[in-house]
């Protein structure tokens, strides 16, 4: 009997991940202003770490430079991170992570510096899907941001699923460059 | 029987009666009206012809003529803004009471009088430098609650547009660098994006507003190229004047104002404010942006939302004249505005951006005798910029800018016509701002200007006016300069007058285009840098108008050309970074039409419209058709509460605007260096209006109104596009004393 339940458990454990942090949880502000660094966030602490060395680590789930976003797997970590975009903007109507679709990050190009006298580029792993929290409309100068406000779903590190929506890039002084976002561990 | 025959009979009579009576005690009373609101008309002349017996009317429009002899008398009537009245009375033995004038409103207000272009009282047909006129009336009429809305309904080739969040004015191809804007003839200090704050601007303390299109160089400055335009403030008519107002509409707008005044025997008083809000609104784009490109192939950006600053502001204005000696006025005036805007959305939770101005002015003038008075005048104004970080609950001031100007002018009429007006003005630019440094910090830079002008109007006959001008403009930075100007007015015969001008203009670029160093943190960030290295602009002006005027229709029309050499502007010399350049000539060609017609004694039609081109090709940013229209039928159907209904439109033609972008770059950045170019077609576009105003009794007056009737909404919101919210609703309820 008590083998069962604890045998059931464990199924259950594997089939839904572990769920460390209970409802909806709501981070402001974090600074992803450094062109040269990234900020690390563990879902599971629910706050960001210090990560020396990212690619072998499991310390983190998710990680922010300005508006460039990775997740601990593919080509960006050890962990089973990948994304999928729900294509979705209310909160409510993600009830459970979908069975495929996701992606994990790659290497692609982003900016790592402004001099003044061009842009800087570096090829880099990244979330190509959670990327697009964030568009840049230069369609008149000067450019402005448009949050795309779709929730997505990320595998965190470990394996647990997480629904996440980033809808502030702004600090509370209104300046750009920091990220808020509410999850949920599915 | 004919009036001929009735006419003598009647002498006949009366010269038996006055042999028998030789009386002195009679009077004439009577009232003069306004012919539709029936309100008495203040300081009428009222006269019998060939007497000296005269008076004007009081407050109530009433009059009284005493010690009249009996006879046949003809009682005139007359008063500027009216046709003039006369009418036929005989006086026997009784005195006569009641005798009640109406008076209608002129077609035009021909008689009006106008000070920008002179810098000294004209009325408006005989002005030689063609000026355009809002009156308080129509403003009244038209029931429009902001100076921005005011402006693009009445004036065909004026269009705002919403520049990153802040107003931006477009007048016949230029920018708000080269428009001028006075309250009383003194200059505002504070811009957003060269724009001065148009909610300063008080619309229940308009007298009038004079617009002079083109270059107007020698008495404002040489840098108003698409013109000026002046705020005339209201001054007390009447011994005890109170108005009270309040408007609410749509998104939350309310408006409350109030103001007291009174003519005096020493002078005159003068105390108004206003408290007005609005909510933020949001628009949604219902169809996305499209970047065209000269392949063909064609980039979708997302659709958006883009929310509209709402805003809460309130001022004071108290303003007092006094007389003294009899040949001196003094005026003092003084200004307080608040203003805190709400960016709407995320932001407005986060930030409120809030404004002070304060306005300090003092003018004297003085008689010297009939022909030559003299005018001194200091003039503050100071405009503050803070961001209230509502989080945090702190406060950080980023901008400081205040103006001061002294200037003199000497005016000697020494025969009728022939003027001339002389002056030295002192103007200091002090502007403190965080985009000097490129750290952010707040830094200050000034500027300042000496100048002097004379203009020289010259009648050299009953047909022709002419104006010389001439001004000198020291700049701190850019040395001296001396700028020509000389108009013409031709009038052929009484219903054609024909004006013409040419102008140099000169402008020193703004302490912001030299010294600007800041970095703009929108879309991954770019820094805008100034240049100390520029020149000024220079620039040749030419103005050509045709007014005809018949019976009870007006036309005008009028072209203006610009050449401006060595234009300021920015240049993106990389892909994160823009500087300020003279980046070559430019050339500006507009024309406006406009007609007025009273179509009947209660209906009123005015029609614009205005075409500009300039030759900046891909750069331009002007739409080059708009078209105004308003109409306005006054009705009496409850007796003496008389109803006016205004009905206006304003459209505009589409434009295309270009730019450089990647075509195939899902990373979307700045890159002017290896993009292609892409067209964005902005639609034309039209926005009608219908007012209703109605007299009530008790001196109220109730106006309800709705605003773009036809709901119309841009497909998608940015920079050229409108920003109107659709269909909206206001009610206003206004009390005059």
């Amino acid at each position: 009997m008590f083998a069962s339940v604890a045998l059931l458990s464990a199924c259950t454990k594997d089939d839904e991940g572990e769920k460390p942090i209970e409802g909806v949880k709501d981070i402001q502000f974090i600074n992803a202003r450094s062109y040269t660094d990234w900020v690390y966030f563990s879902f599971s602490k629910g706050e960001t770490v210090e990560i020396n060395d990212f690619q072998n680590s499991l310390e983190w789930d998710i990680a922010f430079h300005r508006g460039d976003i990775r997740t601990n797997g593919g080509a960006s970590g050890i962990g089973q991170a990948e994304a999928l975009n729900t294509q979705q903007k209310s909160w409510d109507a993600i009830t459970e992570a979908p069975l495929s679709g996701y992606k994990k990050d790659e290497i692609g190009m982003i900016t790592i510096e402004f001099t003044g006298e061009g842009i800087v580029e570096e090829e880099q792993p990244y979330s190509q899907v959670l990327s697009t929290w964030l568009e840049i409309d230069t369609s008149n100068p000067p450019p402005r941001y448009v949050l795309s406000n779709w929730i997505y779903v990320v595998k965190t590190a470990e394996g647990s699923y997480v629904k996440i929506q980033l809808y502030d890039n702004k600090n509370e002084k209104d300046e750009a460059g920091y990220v808020s976002f509410t999850y949920q561990y599915l | 029987m004919n009036i001929v025959q009735m006419r003598t009979w009647l002498s006949i009579l009366f010269l038996s009666i006055s042999v028998m009576l030789s009386a002195s005690d009679l009077y004439i009373k009577g009232k003069i009206i306004d012919c539709r609101s029936k309100e008495g008309l203040f300081l009428v002349n009222i006269g019998l012809l060939g007497t000296n017996k005269g008076t004007t009317t009081n407050e109530l429009g009433e009059f009284t003529l005493t010690h009249i002899e009996q006879g046949e008398y003809i009682l005139f009537a007359s008063v500027i803004g009216f046709e003039e009245r006369q009418i036929h009375l005989n006086i026997q033995s009784t005195s006569l009471e009641d005798i009640v004038i109406a008076l209608c409103e002129r077609a035009f207000d021909l008689e009006q009088v106008v000070v920008t272009g002179t810098r000294t009282e004209r009325s408006l047909k005989n002005v030689p430098i063609q000026t355009q006129l809002i009156t308080s009336k129509s403003i009244e009429k038209m029931q429009i609650s902001n100076f921005k809305d005011l402006l693009e309904h009445e004036l065909a080739g004026i269009e705002f547009t919403n520049n990153g969040g802040f107003a931006n004015i477009n007048m016949l191809g230029f920018g708000g660098k080269h428009v001028l804007f006075l309250i009383d003839g003194e200059r505002m200090a504070g811009e957003t994006f060269d724009n001065i704050d148009y909610n300063r601007v008080d619309m229940d303390n308009i007298q009038r507003i004079e617009i002079v299109k083109g270059a107007s160089s020698s008495l404002y400055g040489s840098n108003a190229l698409g013109g000026v335009i002046n705020i005339i403030s209201k001054k007390p008519e009447k011994k005890i004047e109170a108005n009270a107002h309040f408007r609410a509409g749509s998104n939350n707008e309310q408006t409350y104002r109030a103001s007291v005044g009174s003519l005096l025997n020493w002078g005159y008083v003068n105390f108004t404010t206003s408290l007005k809000s609005i909510d933020p609104y949001l628009l949604i784009d219902s169809e996305p942006v499209k970047q065209i490109f000269d392949n063909g192939s064609i980039r979708t950006l997302p659709l958006q939302e883009t929310y509209i600053a709402g805003y809460k502001d309130y001022s004071f204005s108290p303003k007092i004249g006094i007389h003294l000696f009899n040949n001196t006025e003094l005026e003092i005036r003084g200004a307080y505005f608040y203003k805190e805007r709400n960016p709407g959305g995320l932001s407005g939770t986060k930030i409120a951006d809030q404004y002070h101005s304060y306005t300090g002015g003092i003018k004297g003038k003085r008689k010297i005798d009939e022909r030559q008075s003299f005018s001194v005048s200091l003039n503050f104004d100071k405009y503050d910029k803070l961001k209230m970080y509502k989080l945090l609950n702190e406060q950080e001031k980023n901008y400081e800018n205040y103006q001061i100007r002294f200037g003199s002018v000497y005016n000697f009429d020494w025969e009728a016509g022939h003027s001339l007006v002389a002056g030295l003005d002192y103007f200091t630019d002090n502007l403190m701002t965080y985009m000097f440094v490129s750290d952010g910090s707040n830094a200050k830079k000034d500027a300042q200007t000496y100048s002097a002008f004379a203009q020289q109007e010259y009648v050299l006959n009953t047909k022709i006016v002419l104006v010389g001008g001439l001004r000198y403009d020291y700049h701190s930075q850019f040395a001296g300069h001396l700028s020509p100007r000389i108009s013409a007015m031709f009038k052929p015969n009484p219903f054609v007058t024909i004006r013409g001008g040419y102008s140099a203009g000169f402008r020193s670029p703004t302490l912001k285009e030299l010294f600007t160093n800041w970095f703009h943190p929108d879309g991954g960030g770019f820094q805008i840098i100034g240049n100390e290295n520029m020149k000024a602009e220079k620039s040749n002006n030419y103005t050509l108008s045709t007014e005809i005027s018949l019976g009870r229709s007006a036309i005008t029309a009028m072209t203006q050309y610009s050449l401006i050499n060595d234009m300021v502007n920015i240049l993106w010399i990389n892909n994160d970074t823009v500087v300020y350049d003279n980046i070559g000539d430019a050339k500006v060609l507009s024309t406006e039409l406009t007609l007025n017609t009273r179509i009947t004694d209660q209906i009123f039609l005015k029609g614009g419209y205005a075409f500009v081109y300039d030759n900046l090709g891909k750069n331009s940013v002007v739409r080059p058709h708009s078209v105004t229209m308003r109409i306005e039928h006054n009705m009496n159907m409850f007796k003496k509460y008389h109803s006016v209904i205004s009905f206006s439109g304003k459209y505009f033609s589409k434009i295309h605007i270009y730019g450089i972008g990647d075509l195939d770059d899902s990373d979307i950045e700045i890159d002017n260096s290896t993009g292609e170019e892409y067209k964005i077609e902005y639609e034309a576009y039209a926005i009608f209006k219908l007012a209703v105003s109605q007299t009530l009794p008790f001196r109220f007056v109730l106006n309800v109104g709705v605003n773009n009737i036809c709901n119309y909404k841009p497909k998608f919101a940015s920079f050229y596009s409108s920003i109107s919210p659709g269909r909206t609703f206001f009610v206003e309820l206004k009390w005059r004393l």
